[in-house]
């Protein structure tokens, strides 16, 4: 029971991991087709990492993570899950370079959430921002990129129970600022925009 | 649900963040994973970004020409899910490498124990025993105790002439090179080794100053025969050893063509601490507290003899040296009781043999 509840956070979808293994096969072997599939599948979960870690400068991270990828790819061994593993690793690592180039902690408070702001995730943002960085980096590892316990572990290089305990406590704060009507309607009303 | 491990019970939502995140309206596991799916669901929607994805392609293109072979795969980029074969084979290595290393320790210790027991002193039936007849020592027996150390001495003067190359007997010692080289007796102006070093164990400080008073004069001599005094008071006696004789057989035997006998009658004339009324059998102890000599550590509590430890002190030695060390401040022999501070002389098997 409690088992299942945790490995239902993150809700991995199984069919997609399937034809991402599948297209990471193909990328490897040279098709142009199948890493443009792979990049379809990467990127959201990418960008959102970056946005919640280097915030403004994560499209400019971001390409030079695909650099990377492209460059790194033959290297790679495993399946479709742990792709998702391997670049977020890849670009965790860029994220950390870009942030020791311009001198600003990972993860450090933006401008303040303004009252009539427009609801984008800019409020999400904000709030991770609040959060100790290994807090905000475990949810976003984990409900973001949507990896398992144990590759958003070894991506931080933490033990299991350390990053099970860090994406709880990030996600309590996030419920506990989240939780008043106003902000929970706001933060729905952001999701119906954006759909 | 609140379990003691999910981290819901009132404790660990305390420790889980600031304190206005504590919640008691029935927030549970599947409210925080509603809110992370709201927080992923918010972060991960963007617009296509068709410039981005051919940007990328452009360089997977790019970089698909310059693939020439494999490159070697490194350990970060392994992602391959764990099999349980290889989840085995780690287990299995963990476990040998963690038995090999407590396998390693035990055999250590057992060695270790084992030649504590045989350097530690004889075994129980071969412990020299104290004889009621030993205790009041005949004026015969002393008389050729007194003769065998000095006949002792003259092999000890013979062999030591011999090594250093000089001829004729009564020649002095040709000096050494450094100072420090020079052991202590020697530095104290002696021409002999005083009983300790002669003994080869029991290297103390006391001993080589109290042979050094005796031949100072008076002062050593009185203080010498008040402290035996006092010793015989004490009921100190000097340890036996195997085979009846009260002295530790000589190391090596005696040069050719020079007998016990002959030795004696060459003797030309009694020690300094034989002159003094030393009888040679001051006894067999080290009094600093641990003392590197030699090959190892001297361990204070302990019987030395040629450098091993042959057996526990007889406990009366410290009440010996308690009553002749502590008056004399001038004495750097500072007298630490048995068994402190340190555990192995404490428990070691050898010392709960005395005094039964």
């Amino acid at each position: 029971m409690r088992t299942l509840a945790r490995r239902g956070q993150a809700h991995p979808d199984p069919a997609d991991d399937l034809a991402l293994g599948r297209a990471v096969a193909q990328a490897q072997s040279g098709d142009e087709e199948a890493f443009a599939v792979l990049f379809r599948c990467i990127q959201p979960g990418l960008i959102g990492y970056l946005r919640g870690t280097v915030r403004d400068r994560a499209e400019g991270v971001a390409a030079v993570v695909w650099q990377e990828i492209t460059r790194e790819l033959p290297r790679y061994r495993g399946d479709g899950r742990g792709f998702r593993g391997w670049t977020v690793s890849i670009a965790r690592r860029q994220a950390l370079r870009d942030a020791r180039e311009h001198g600003e902690a990972v993860g450090a408070a933006g401008s303040p959430p303004k009252p009539g702001a427009p609801p984008s995730g800019r409020l999400v943002l904000d709030l991770l921002a609040e959060l100790p960085r290994a807090q905000a980096e475990a949810v976003l590892l984990r409900h973001v990129v949507r990896l398992e316990e144990a590759a958003a572990a070894r991506v931080m290089n933490r033990p299991r129970w350390v990053l099970r305990i860090l994406t709880r406590r990030g996600l309590s704060f996030l419920a506990a600022r989240l939780g008043s009507n106003e902000v929970k309607g706001e933060v729905l009303r952001a999701m119906r925009e954006a759909r | 649900m609140s379990t003691g491990r999910n981290g819901l019970d009132p404790m660990s939502v305390e420790l889980s963040g600031p304190r206005d995140a504590r919640r008691s309206d029935g927030q549970d596991g599947s409210e925080l994973g509603r809110i992370g799916e709201q927080v992923g669901a918010v972060l991960r929607e963007a617009p296509a970004d068709i410039a981005a994805e051919e940007a990328a392609v452009a360089e997977f293109r790019a970089a698909r020409t310059t693939y020439g072979t494999a490159p070697r795969m490194r350990r970060r980029d392994d992602w391959r899910p764990r099999t349980s074969m290889r989840r085995w084979l780690r287990g299995g290595a963990v476990a040998l490498v963690t038995s090999a290393l407590l396998g390693g320790v035990a055999v250590a210790s057992i060695r270790t124990a084992h030649t504590q027991a045989h350097t530690a002193g004889p075994a129980p039936h071969r412990r020299p025993r104290t004889t009621p007849q030993s205790q009041h020592e005949p004026a015969a027996e002393r008389a050729f105790l007194a003769a065998h150390h000095q006949a002792r001495a003259a092999v000890d003067r013979a062999h030591s002439a011999s090594r250093t190359g000089e001829e004729r007997p009564g020649a002095l010692p040709r000096p050494p090179a450094r100072e420090e080289a020079r052991p202590r007796h020697d530095r104290a102006g002696l021409a002999t080794p005083c009983p300790c070093r002669r003994r080869g164990a029991a290297s103390t400080r006391v001993l080589c100053r109290r042979a050094a008073e005796a031949r100072q004069g008076p002062r050593g001599a009185a203080e010498d025969a008040s402290s035996r005094a006092t010793a015989r008071e004490a009921g100190f006696r000097s340890p036996t050893f195997p085979g009846g004789q009260r002295s530790p057989a000589p190391r090596e035997g005696p040069v050719e063509g020079q007998g016990p006998a002959e030795a004696v009658a060459s003797a030309p004339r009694l020690q300094p601490w034989a002159a003094a009324g030393t009888e040679g059998d001051l006894p067999l102890l080290s009094l600093s507290r641990r003392r590197v000599y030699g090959a190892g550590i001297r361990s204070q509590g302990f019987r030395y003899l040629n450098n091993e430890r042959v057996g526990p002190v007889d406990p009366r030695v410290h009440e010996y040296a308690r009553r002749t060390a502590a008056p004399d401040p001038a004495l750097s022999v500072q007298f630490v009781p048995r068994n402190r501070g340190s555990a192995h002389v404490k428990h070691h098997p050898c010392q709960r043999s005395w005094g039964g």
